[in-house]
């Protein structure tokens, strides 16, 4: 699913790739991977974390 | 090259500027870490695909039928989702740059960095929508309070922006990328449930869930969909060969440098060129198809669904074998058409092609070399390869659904595709590994 192209002058992909990955950076601020991770580790905690506690009644 | 127009596209640049974005690794990451990574945002993934949303009124609705599978996505969860965000960006922006309509030129580094900046808003973007059309359309259950619908949207938006990362990550740090494994990862457990489960089936109580169990404690080795037999197994294990072997067949064109005293090499073209990416294509409109005949209904929805939704299992194939066979021609053909688009659409064609190689000095021996002659005669070569291969995904597909394979048939097909490339991809990185000089016959 995926098509990495690099420097010019490559030969053309052996074969396509729904989405192109490029290495290039976008010149945002960066964000470790380890950071990505924890954020997401967090959001798990806290919608376990809601449910326990403020359950909806509905 | 004359300076290019530059491309509208650069009104989001400051935008993009502000987006954050995964820090590109300042070494090659080592192959332990690559597998750690990999692994750590798959499970994250798979946590959060059973998560349930905070806030439903009701029971979620699986608007995507088997094709929430493609988009690794899970009804009333975090991820209910999926990557179709993503892969709708994707989609959106490779065909806007191919058709011309975005005047991009890829080969310039500052003309790269926007498209995945702008790939990533868009894919945030169409994760709002998405996230609104779901709760109003009352997926989750309605009437519904304000707060529980701007609660709803609030979660699926932030289950999309993690999703984007993860993707960013894996495919900065880890093998392939996030959206494949997060395929493979969905459709594989699956895969494992259906033939190994070994409690009741949900829906049909008294019931063994798994296939294999139900062959081995009651020796029934056929039974109709939904419930998985014995032939979804070997149906499965079927695709899993033959898309293995069809991964390597390819078509070699003979090429010379004009260079370097014409060293001999060849352009590999694979059977699978396009991929599966045909297939998903025409899912996609299909599914799309769906949804229209839901609002026009009549005889249209009828035929809609009848014949753009494969029959599932040897007993509704049986039911309706002219319904299996209509099927089977329009997604053949419907797979052959989009393969032919989309290498055209992305840069595939014979023309870019013939470009891309004269650009590295290359020529076909054996004719003239002129960049027209090189791209009637790659010409040849790629439309037949083409067709073919997108005849032949399609063709898979259709029939691994009619014979019942666990993880629905385009499911099947993407995964094995899908993990055998990781396969080769781990395989690379290890061998360069452990002798440092082959790296550089492996262009890294």
């Amino acid at each position: 699913m995926r098509r990495r192209r690099g420097r010019e002058g490559e030969l053309p992909p052996a074969s396509a790739g729904l989405i192109r990955y490029f290495s290039e950076e976008t010149h945002g601020p960066k964000v470790s991977p380890k950071a990505i991770m924890i954020f997401a580790v967090m959001i798990i905690i806290f919608e376990i974390l809601l449910r326990i506690y403020n359950p909806l009644s509905t | 090259m004359e300076e290019a127009p530059k491309s509208k596209l650069y009104v989001f640049e400051p935008l993009v500027r502000k987006l954050p974005e995964v820090s590109v690794p300042k070494r090659h990451v080592p192959f332990k870490e690559k597998f750690i990574w990999s692994a750590l945002t798959l499970v994250v993934y798979l946590i959060m695909a059973q998560i349930p949303l905070y806030g439903m009124a009701a029971e979620a609705q699986n608007w995507w039928g088997s094709f929430q599978y493609i988009l690794a996505s899970r009804s009333g969860t975090l991820m209910q989702l999926g990557i179709g965000p993503i892969v709708t960006a994707g989609i959106i922006m490779q065909l806007l740059v191919g058709a011309r309509i975005i005047n991009l030129d890829l080969t310039q580094s500052r003309d790269r960095a926007l498209f995945t900046g702008v790939q990533k808003m868009l894919a945030i973007f169409i994760g709002v929508i998405q996230a609104a059309a779901y709760t109003l359309g009352g997926a989750f259950g309605s009437p519904i309070s304000l707060q529980a619908i701007l609660l709803l949207i609030a979660q699926l938006t932030l289950g999309v922006i993690i999703v984007i990362y993860l993707d960013e990550l894996v495919s900065k740090y880890g093998f392939g990328s996030g959206i494949s494994l997060f395929i493979a990862g969905g459709v594989a457990s699956a895969v494992f449930w259906q033939a190994f489960n070994p409690l009741e089936s949900g829906a049909f109580p008294g019931e063994l869930g798994g296939a294999i169990p139900k062959f081995f404690v009651d020796g029934v080795f056929y039974r109709p969909w939904p419930e998985p037999s014995m032939v979804g197994v070997l149906a499965t294990l079927a695709i899993f060969f033959i898309v293995i072997y069809a991964e390597n067949v390819r078509v070699e064109v003979p090429l010379a440098y004009s260079r370097f005293g014409g060293i001999r090499g060849r352009y590999p073209i694979r059977f699978f060129y396009a991929s599966v990416i045909p297939v998903i294509l025409a899912s996609v409109l299909f599914a799309n198809f769906r949804l229209i005949g839901r609002i026009f209904g009549g005889s249209f929805q009828e035929f809609i669904n009848t014949y753009l939704n494969s029959p599932n299992g040897l007993t509704q194939v049986a039911a309706d074998p002219i319904r299996a066979v209509v099927y089977l021609v329009i997604l053949v053909g419907a797979s052959m058409g989009f393969a032919w688009m989309w290498i055209n659409m992305t840069n595939m064609g014979p023309r870019d092609v013939a470009q891309q190689l004269h650009r590295s000095g290359m020529s076909i021996p054996g004719f003239r070399r002129d960049i027209r002659i090189m791209e009637r005669v790659l010409s040849r070569y790629i439309t037949a390869v083409t067709l073919l291969g997108g005849a032949a995904v399609g063709a898979l597909s259709a029939g691994a659904d009619f014979l019942g394979a666990l993880g629905s048939g385009t499911g099947i097909l993407l995964t094995v595709s899908i993990v055998y490339r990781l396969y080769q991809e781990m395989a690379r990185e290890q061998i360069s590994e452990m002798f440092p000089m082959a790296r550089r016959f492996l262009g890294e």
